[in-house]
């Protein structure tokens, strides 16, 4: 079965085909008649006439066959289209039928062009990687570069034995030109140089078993033809316009292109390169200028990459970049809210303060604790030497100065003597500072000089539980002098102590629950006679309570913050400063409790709404 | 990591102390050793304080040096610590002018600190719910209300039964959670220490 | 020797023998052994942001020293400390410890050196890292505020023992925006925490810290013979309030 092969992708047509199903190039030539176009011999392609460009719907593209190709499709095209030179060309490389033509070879005079399609053809058909087209290798292959720019050893060996082939060809030819400069007229070798050039060409090196078309012997008959009719009806030959014909070369390609006669290459017969010898032969896309695809200069990326690219980027930028300090405005809803919640404690502090109406006061009962220490301060003799630990920070002054004075009250009443110690740092200015509250609330005056001492200041207890123990175990060698450096063991009253037990009662006034407990580890397993007695802040209360309820007890009293000074104020009849405190107490802490109450209640509120609100929106 | 090859004497030295003081207390046949060394400790504790008290104005001396950042604050410290401890030395501890200086500046210096403290505690509970929303927080508030309540008098409303109650839940609930967490305490104290005379924690520098 | 004393050493004998035991013996792993605790997840994360971005961290050491019953705490602390401070040595902004007391000061002061020293970056050290903000309570809070206020700290971390004032650590770090995570070995620490801070460690959470935040393998061990004892203790206690309830003690 007779295949046809296009020329320029190398694909397998069907013989009848005009374009190539592939590549849609021209398979079939335009047949030219050059009797009823005369004009048109001799002209480029784009001078052809604008009617028959509309006629034919002719696209400018650089392809031209391909413009000859949709000419075809269009199925207008007349047999008789103006031929010129460079679309004789064109229309032969359309190969129609590659089976070899014996007669028509036979027949033809022009051998040479028989050679140059089956040079063309043999082109198209090569496998050879430097002239293989590359749309060949585009099913085929996917990878690595097109096979017409890789040239392997072998195929470097082919291509040269090729190009010895070509230029074998051409000095074929080359014979043949010098045959043909002894040709007779100036006209013949006008009109005939190129056909002679074409003939020459087709004495080429012959390629297997490709047939040439028996339309290009046609052609080239053709024009022989018409000129022996024009001859024989009596008609002149074509008058190219003067300019046209001084562009013809005056020589063969040969003297122009200086190709020795027995140059047996390959000459190139198509496009601008036309006549030169040893030329690549040109592939299609090369041939026919084919606009290069245009690939966007821009890296084609998605949406998400470019978002992320700009994140990245702005992370990197801002690493060199000193952050400015966050911008906290100076009215927050958090400071406006510490804002209202301290107006409105100290509001309800001072309402009791500068009116004259007061709360409901409190009705004492005291406690057992409370009962307690009351009637072991009671029994307390007069210059009975007792031990006052003040393990409370400054802070606190406002609370247990309150219980200590009614203590201390208590005890200057009975006339004891009162020895303060402490192991803080500020304990001996804060045994000080009590002493003075404690003398503002009762009428006696209790002072440490040197005519009259009824209190002695023992000062700074160092090392903390072991200081403890060791003051514990001997005062006398812990404490040797009092705080203003006095020796403090000369006192008569003091004389008689050796160690912590010899004291009639041991006192510990402290706000946290580590110091309580250091003196009663530290202290109490040496307390065998002598009572101990806690007044401390309420927060600790709970924590030294147990030390009061174990059996045997190891606290034998406490008194409790304003509330267990008021008690205990009750219980010896004396009101001390907890009576004055007590309305702005009662007031700023039911104040407290309401706002607890509302406040917790609204937050409560807009959590549950904000969790509902967050369900809904999830559920929806 | 390279390692200080004085560290194995550091922990000889920490090791046979502790092992000695803790030892001390078991046998008494040691306690005179154990003694001596809590005395030492005492010096030691006592010494290290006024080496504290020195840190702690060299560093805010520092800081006005180099105009650092708050060094107005450090200027204020170091006035104050000066303008103390020249009374002090001059007049001493528990005179009229020191005594001055405790009662009107460092009291309610102090007591305005915990009232501060009273006003955020109380802003703190109100918006505990928005913090953390479970079943304990609502144990939590709700004791503290009844305690507070336990303490109130309000006119014409009875409250003693809330006062029994507090005292219930102060009596038996706090007192039983107390003594759970500080026996836990104590046995991570415990833990603290044997760690220490093993060898495994090195808090000096090791 | 009297029975107590007896006693004792018997008990500290085998709580030290089974810290050993387990560390060396059964190491165990802390993901398979120990409960989630959120308040450890927060620190380990504040650590890492220290690194990362170039915040910084700042552990609070309390005012209880290391003698005595509070001094446990203050260990632990320390611990912490060192663990911190290998982590978050090589951020922009090194973490910073504040105490309230002499000794501990200079042993986080130590602690800081000894790790830049391990690290072969002791030109890094700063002694500023490890301050003594007051000898006082009050005034040990006063001079901690000055430190969370800073912009840049993003991580406070609690390890200690307080009292009261922690609740003005809390309220300064509140509105500095950064997290408040921690505990103490005292009760009214820890229910100003459990009020106001935003990853409170309550009870003897704290002595777990070590264990949690992967000091070293004792820590682990520590926790591991606790809940033993603990059991042990709670057993003891529960038996003999049977035997007491029918007379037999």
């Amino acid at each position: 079965m007779e295949i046809v092969i296009c020329p320029f992708c190398g694909k397998e047509n069907q013989p009848e085909s005009e374009t190539c199903r592939y590549c849609q190039a021209r398979l079939m030539p335009l047949k030219i008649n050059p009797a009823s176009q005369p004009d048109l011999i001799g002209r480029s392609p784009e001078e052809e006439t604008p009617a028959k460009l509309k006629e034919d719907q002719v696209s400018e593209s650089q392809d031209g066959l391909q413009a000859a190709g949709e000419m075809r499709r269009s199925g207008a095209p007349p047999a008789s289209e103006a031929s010129d030179w460079l679309s004789v060309f064109r229309n032969q490389i359309n190969t129609q039928d590659l089976s070899p033509q014996p007669a028509a070879l036979d027949d033809g005079p022009q051998p040479e062009l028989r050679e140059i399609h089956q040079d063309f053809e043999a082109g198209a058909m090569q496998d050879d990687s430097s002239l293989s087209l590359p749309f060949e290798d585009a099913g085929q292959k996917e990878e690595g570069p097109p096979e017409n720019l890789v040239v392997g050893p072998q195929d470097v060996e082919r291509t040269g034995d090729e190009a010895v082939d070509d230029l074998a060809w051409l000095r074929e030819l080359q014979s043949q030109y010098q045959q043909v400069e002894g040709l007779s007229s100036a006209e013949s070798k006008k009109g005939e140089d190129w056909s002679a050039a074409n003939e020459l060409s087709q004495d080429s090196q012959k390629r297997g078993d490709e047939q040439v078309p028996s339309w290009v012997e046609e052609i080239y008959a053709g024009p022989l033809h018409e000129e022996e009719a024009a001859s024989d009806l009596g008609l002149s030959p074509a008058e190219l316009p003067s300019w046209l014909d001084a562009t013809r070369p005056s020589g063969t390609h040969q003297d122009i292109f200086g190709i020795p006669a027995d140059y047996g290459g390959q000459v190139e017969i198509a496009g601008p390169l036309a006549g030169l010898p040893g030329i690549l032969p040109a592939e299609p896309e090369i041939a026919l200028g084919r606009k290069a695809a245009a690939y966007p200069a821009q890296l084609q990326v998605t949406e998400t990459n470019r978002l992320q690219a700009e994140i990245f980027d702005q992370v990197l930028q801002s690493e060199g970049q000193n952050q400015p300090n966050p911008d906290r405005g100076l009215v927050t809803s958090q400071k406006v809210m510490r804002m209202a919640f301290a107006v409105i404690i100290i509001f309800a502090i001072l309402v009791p303060v500068f009116s004259l109406q007061t709360l409901e006061r409190y009705q004492p009962i005291a406690p057992v604790a409370v009962l307690s220490a009351s009637q072991i301060i009671s029994s307390i003799g007069n210059e009975s030497p007792v031990l006052v630990a003040v393990e409370y920070e400054p802070g606190f002054s406002g609370e247990l100065d309150a219980a200590l004075a009614a203590v201390l009250d208590h005890l200057m009443i009975q006339g004891a003597f009162l020895v303060f110690v402490s192991s803080n740092p500020s304990g001996p200015l804060q045994a000080e500072h009590i002493v003075a509250v404690s003398n503002q609330v009762g009428s006696h005056q209790y002072v440490n000089t040197e005519s009259q001492n009824e209190y002695i200041n023992l000062g700074f207890i160092p090392g903390g539980p072991a200081g403890l123990r060791n003051f514990a175990e001997n005062p006398r060698l812990s404490n040797p002098s009092d705080i203003s450096g006095e020796p403090a063991w000369q006192n008569p009253v003091m004389m008689p102590i050796d160690d912590i037990n010899d004291f009639s009662l041991v006192i510990v006034a402290s706000e946290n629950q580590d110091k309580s407990r250091a003196w009663i580890e530290q202290a109490s397993p040496l307390l065998v006679n002598a009572p101990l007695i806690y007044v401390v802040s309420a927060q600790s209360e709970p924590l030294i309570r147990p030390f009061f309820d174990a059996s045997p007890r190891q606290v034998q009293g406490i008194v409790s913050g304003v509330i267990g000074s008021v008690q205990y104020g009750a219980t010896i009849g004396r009101q001390g400063i907890a009576e004055l405190y007590w309305p702005s107490f009662n007031s700023g802490l039911l104040a407290a409790a309401i706002l607890i109450v509302v406040g917790g209640g609204a937050n409560a509120l807009l959590v549950l709404s904000a969790n509902k609100n967050g369900r809904k929106k999830g559920g929806n | 990591m390279k390692s200080n090859p004085f560290v194995y004497l550091l922990v000889a030295i920490a090791i046979a102390s502790g092992a000695t003081v803790l030892v001390g207390y078991f046998f008494p046949s040691l306690a005179g050793i154990k003694g001596e060394m809590l005395d030492w400790a005492v010096i030691f504790t006592a010494v290290l304080l006024l080496i504290g008290v020195i840190s702690l104005v060299r560093t805010h001396w520092r800081k006005i040096m180099q105009d650092q950042k708050d060094r107005a604050y450090s200027l204020v410290l170091i006035i104050s610590f000066t303008t103390t401890l020249l009374v002090a030395v001059l007049s001493g501890p528990t005179s009229k002018w020191s005594m001055w200086l405790y009662n009107n500046l460092i009291i309610p210096i102090e007591s305005s600190l915990l009232g501060i403290l009273a006003v955020f505690l109380i802003y703190a509970c109100a918006r505990l719910f928005n913090q953390r929303m479970n079943f304990y927080t609502l144990v939590f508030i709700g004791t503290v209300l009844l305690a507070m309540l336990g303490w109130l008098t309000i006119p014409g409303v009875e409250l003693e039964g809330f006062k029994d109650f507090r005292d219930w839940l102060s009596s038996v609930w706090a007192v039983a959670g107390v003594r759970g967490i500080m026996l836990g305490v104590g046995l991570g104290t415990v833990a603290a220490g044997l760690r220490i005379l093993i060898g495994a924690d090195r808090p000096y520098g090791g | 020797m009297t029975t107590a004393s007896l006693a004792g050493i018997i008990f500290l004998l085998l709580f030290g023998g089974l810290i050993i035991y387990f560390a060396r013996f059964k190491p165990g792993s802390s993901h398979s052994s120990l409960r989630d605790i959120p308040a450890f997840s927060k620190i380990r994360r504040g650590i890492g942001l220290a690194v990362e971005a170039g915040q910084r961290l700042h552990l609070a050491l309390g005012h209880g020293g290391i003698a005595g019953f509070k001094g446990g705490s203050g260990l632990i602390g320390l611990s912490l400390l060192e663990r911190i401070a290998r982590a978050a040595s090589n951020s922009d902004r090194p973490p910073v410890a504040t105490s309230g007391e002499a000794s501990l000061t200079f042993l986080s002061q130590d602690t800081f050196k000894s790790v830049y020293r391990l690290m072969y970056a002791e030109s890094q050290y700063d002694s500023e890292a490890g301050q003594l903000t007051g000898l006082t309570p009050f005034s040990y809070a006063a001079g901690a505020i000055l430190v969370v206020n800073d912009p840049q700290v993003s991580t406070n971390v609690f390890a200690g023992h307080f009292g009261s004032e922690i609740g003005l650590i809390i309220d300064a770090a509140e509105q500095n925006d950064s997290l408040t995570s921690g505990g103490s070995d005292d009760l009214q620490a820890q229910a100003i925490l459990y009020a106001a801070a935003q990853e409170p460690l309550v009870g003897e959470e704290l002595y777990a810290a070590g264990a949690y935040l992967q000091v070293n393998p004792y820590h682990l061990a520590s926790v591991r013979a606790q809940d033993i004892v603990r059991w042990a203790l709670a057993g003891g206690i529960l038996a003999g309030a049977i035997l007491k309830a029918f007379g037999l003690i």
